[in-house]
């Protein structure tokens, strides 16, 4: 017994340091805490409060690019307009009222704080719970996704890139229709690769990847990339398609929140047993 | 009056790497993580009970506000752990200053190479880390490499400044 508490006496900086270090590797691998949500959420505020401020003059400076990028986005909107529609009716005797209902708003938001060069990286933006949003809100930027809203504050909130390993969102190759999980590898910001795509796909380099709207995050549709190469996954079984994002996370500044309306129904039919 | 200005020294250093170095200044490929330099500074003789401490405080402190989670703390308990081993091989062969060595004793070239290395295995601790893996260790060396040196050039300007006062 002497001895062992000999040891321990000359082992006592070896056994602080382990336990220093188990505890800072505990946080690490428990990540995922409510309690760690709630936390992020206070200390969102603190940042956000203090970016802002850097962000505006950011965007000051940004003024042109933006713009330009929002007139191309203007005329693709335009584009798909009622009015530049023709309208024509050959002999039909019934006229189609419109039954569409509006299943999605956005609410436009600007990037405060933004990382692409980390493996796990998130996006700060500045609208928060007041302006309506909560979590599980899907991100749209002009050119295509950007990702889901993971914590909110009362005027910021926290956004999951499409960039970052712990989120996966289902994508769809718009020609043959097959759809998989998105998955980022972590190592390049501009690309990012869809599993699980059967064998006998007929995938083409250039091909369109879209969202599928299998998930309630985004709408059908939404840009995500262009098909960059195939390769066989390790199971031998299935493809892996690498996709080409077509956001650039590296002069992201403006991006909309998609609301999903009926979010709320389509839930209840999911939880139900 | 040591104390408060070492204090001092600490929160210019926390606001400089949570307020600028970890957002708008270098957000990308290098990461200057500049924090690491106060526990390298640190007076060698103190106990290592302390600078474990220190070290862990100031980790999560980084790491709250970069939400980091624990990445900072585990790769600056690391170095606290590992600083007397690195200091003990750039004194080699200056043993006669064993008693109230400090880091200015070691002479200009031996402090300056002291303090990048210390700075290049903090930058390598953690990013091994944060990647959870070390299947691509070139990048890895290349990124803590160049985050480095960025570091070091900002320490070396920060210490400058500390020592016209």
């Amino acid at each position: 017994m002497r001895y062992f508490f000999l040891l321990l006496k000359r082992s006592r900086v070896l056994l602080y340091f382990l336990l220093l270090e188990s505890i800072a590797f505990a946080w690490i691998i428990n990540k995922r805490s409510y309690q760690r949500s709630q936390f992020l959420s206070a200390t969102t505020e603190i940042k956000g409060n203090f970016q802002g401020l850097a962000a505006q003059t950011k965007a000051y400076l940004n003024l042109k690019e933006e713009n330009e990028q929002l007139a191309r986005e203007n005329i693709r909107l335009r584009e798909s307009l009622d009015e530049s529609f023709i309208f024509q009716n050959f002999g039909a005797d019934t006229i189609n009222s419109r039954t569409y209902k509006q299943r999605y708003t956005y609410v436009d938001a600007q990037v405060i704080s933004s990382s692409h060069f980390k493996v796990e990286n998130y996006i700060l933006i500045n609208k928060g719970r007041l302006s309506g949003l909560e979590e599980n809100m899907g991100v749209i930027g002009p050119s295509g996704v950007v990702g889901v809203i993971s914590n909110v504050s009362k005027h910021f909130a926290r956004v999951i890139p499409i960039i970052n390993p712990n989120l996966r969102i289902s994508a769809e190759l718009a020609q043959d229709g097959y759809f998989g999980p998105l998955r980022w590898l972590g190592e390049n910001y501009r690309e990012s690769s869809i599993q699980d795509i059967p064998p006998y796909a007929n995938v083409q380099t250039g091909d369109t990847v879209k969202t599928d709207g299998r998930s309630s995050f985004f709408p059908r549709g939404i840009n995500i990339g262009l098909v960059k190469s195939t390769s066989l996954q390790a199971d031998q079984n299935f493809l892996e398609v690498t996709v080409s994002l077509s956001t650039d996370f590296a002069k992201l500044r403006k991006v909309y929140v998609v609301k999903d309306l009926w979010i709320n129904e389509l839930d209840s039919l999911n939880m139900r047993p | 009056m040591n104390l408060i200005k070492s204090i001092f020294g600490l929160l210019t250093l926390l606001f400089l790497q949570i307020f600028i170095f970890n957002n708008f200044l270098f957000d990308g490929y290098l990461n200057p993580y500049i924090y690491i330099a106060f526990i390298l500074f640190l007076p060698p003789r103190s106990s290592v009970f302390y600078t474990l401490s220190l070290a862990f405080l100031i980790g999560a402190i980084v790491d709250v506000f970069e939400g980091g989670y624990g990445v900072h703390t585990a790769a600056s308990v690391f170095i606290a752990f590992l600083k007397p081993l690195i200091f003990r091989i750039f004194r080699a062969g200056k043993n006669e200053l064993s008693e109230s060595s400090d880091i200015k004793q070691l002479g200009l070239l031996r402090s300056l190479a002291y303090v990048f290395k210390g700075l290049f295995l903090h930058h390598f601790i953690l990013f091994s880390i944060e990647n959870f893996a070390l299947d691509n260790l070139l990048p890895l060396l290349m990124r803590s490499l160049y985050s480095s040196i960025f570091s070091f050039t900002f320490v070396l300007l920060y210490q400058l400044w500390n020592y016209r006062r």
